[in-house]
């Protein structure tokens, strides 16, 4: 399944209803738009973000600057989720990502994501995949 | 060791890699169903519990020698254990001591595992000039 496109937020109205599950299809939704000033908005002041082998970043504004210096090296990426478990505060997210390269080819990598909540914004978000073939 | 049905399915996977740390590969394919299916990483997919002792054995003799794991976390849900480790290892071509971050889903069919993924970064790490 791929991620729900997000709906409109409206800052403290968002979140009572909505699940953890619901916070992570927003994320995923906010990357495949490009939708950085909502992507970041999930994210704890002291979030700690860290994707395959690059440096870990922590915060906000260093996680926009990471995501923005990969975007543009794609045409467009989209998740394809084939499990997501909530266990207590934390979600472990299995799903394949499909990037569309700048050259139009479609490569696929299998990704796991680990997200720990603090209330209910992202404290740690950990994605464990080999992006290599993205950009090779 | 091999499969021991009063064992958890978290005490599964321990036992499993403890077999392929020891370079016990009969034991190693006791734990696995006949059609196992093991995809690691971006590599393709194998089958079978040969296919994985094998993909090991040549790992370990050509690119790198896993030494240890530090799990960080494990989770058992419904007929599956995941868990997040730090693998500890040496690159075999420079005898580098090496570690990275992975995670490995294992899924069960009857006390023995019937698939396993494992998401890691350890391709480019493995690179010598890495």
């Amino acid at each position: 399944m791929t991620a729900d496109l997000p709906t409109s937020r409206s800052g403290s109205s968002r979140a009572s209803l909505e699940t953890r599950i619901d916070i992570v299809r927003r994320l995923m939704a906010a990357v495949e738009l490009n939708a950085s000033d909502e992507y970041v908005s999930y994210f704890t002041d002291d979030a700690v973000y860290k994707v395959g082998n690059a440096e870990a970043v922590v915060g906000p504004e260093s996680i926009r600057r990471l995501a923005a210096s990969v975007i543009h090296l794609i045409e467009k990426v989209s998740h394809d989720v084939k499990n997501i478990w909530e266990l207590g505060d934390t979600l472990i997210c299995e799903m394949e990502l499909r990037y569309l390269r700048k050259d139009g080819k479609t490569v696929t990598v299998p990704n796991l994501t680990i997200v720990r909540f603090e209330g209910e914004r992202v404290r740690t978000y950990q994605a464990f995949l080999d992006a290599s073939p993205v950009f090779s | 060791m091999t499969v021991d049905p009063k064992m958890s399915l978290s005490q599964t996977v321990q036992a499993m890699e403890s077999a392929s740390f020891q370079g016990d590969w009969d034991a190693f394919k006791s734990f696995f169903t006949d059609d196992v299916l093991f995809k690691p990483g971006a590599l393709a997919e194998m089958t079978g519990p040969q296919a994985c002792a094998d993909y090991f054995k040549k790992m370990q003799a050509t690119l790198l020698r896993i030494t240890n794991a530090r799990i960080r976390g494990t989770w058992e849900v419904t007929n599956a254990v995941i868990v997040e480790m730090d693998v500890q290892a040496k690159r075999v071509p420079d005898g580098k001591e090496v570690e990275y971050p992975s995670v490995d889903v294992f899924r069960f069919d009857g006390g023995k595992i019937v698939e396993w993924r494992v998401y890691a970064v350890y391709p480019t790490f493995a690179e010598s000039n890495g």
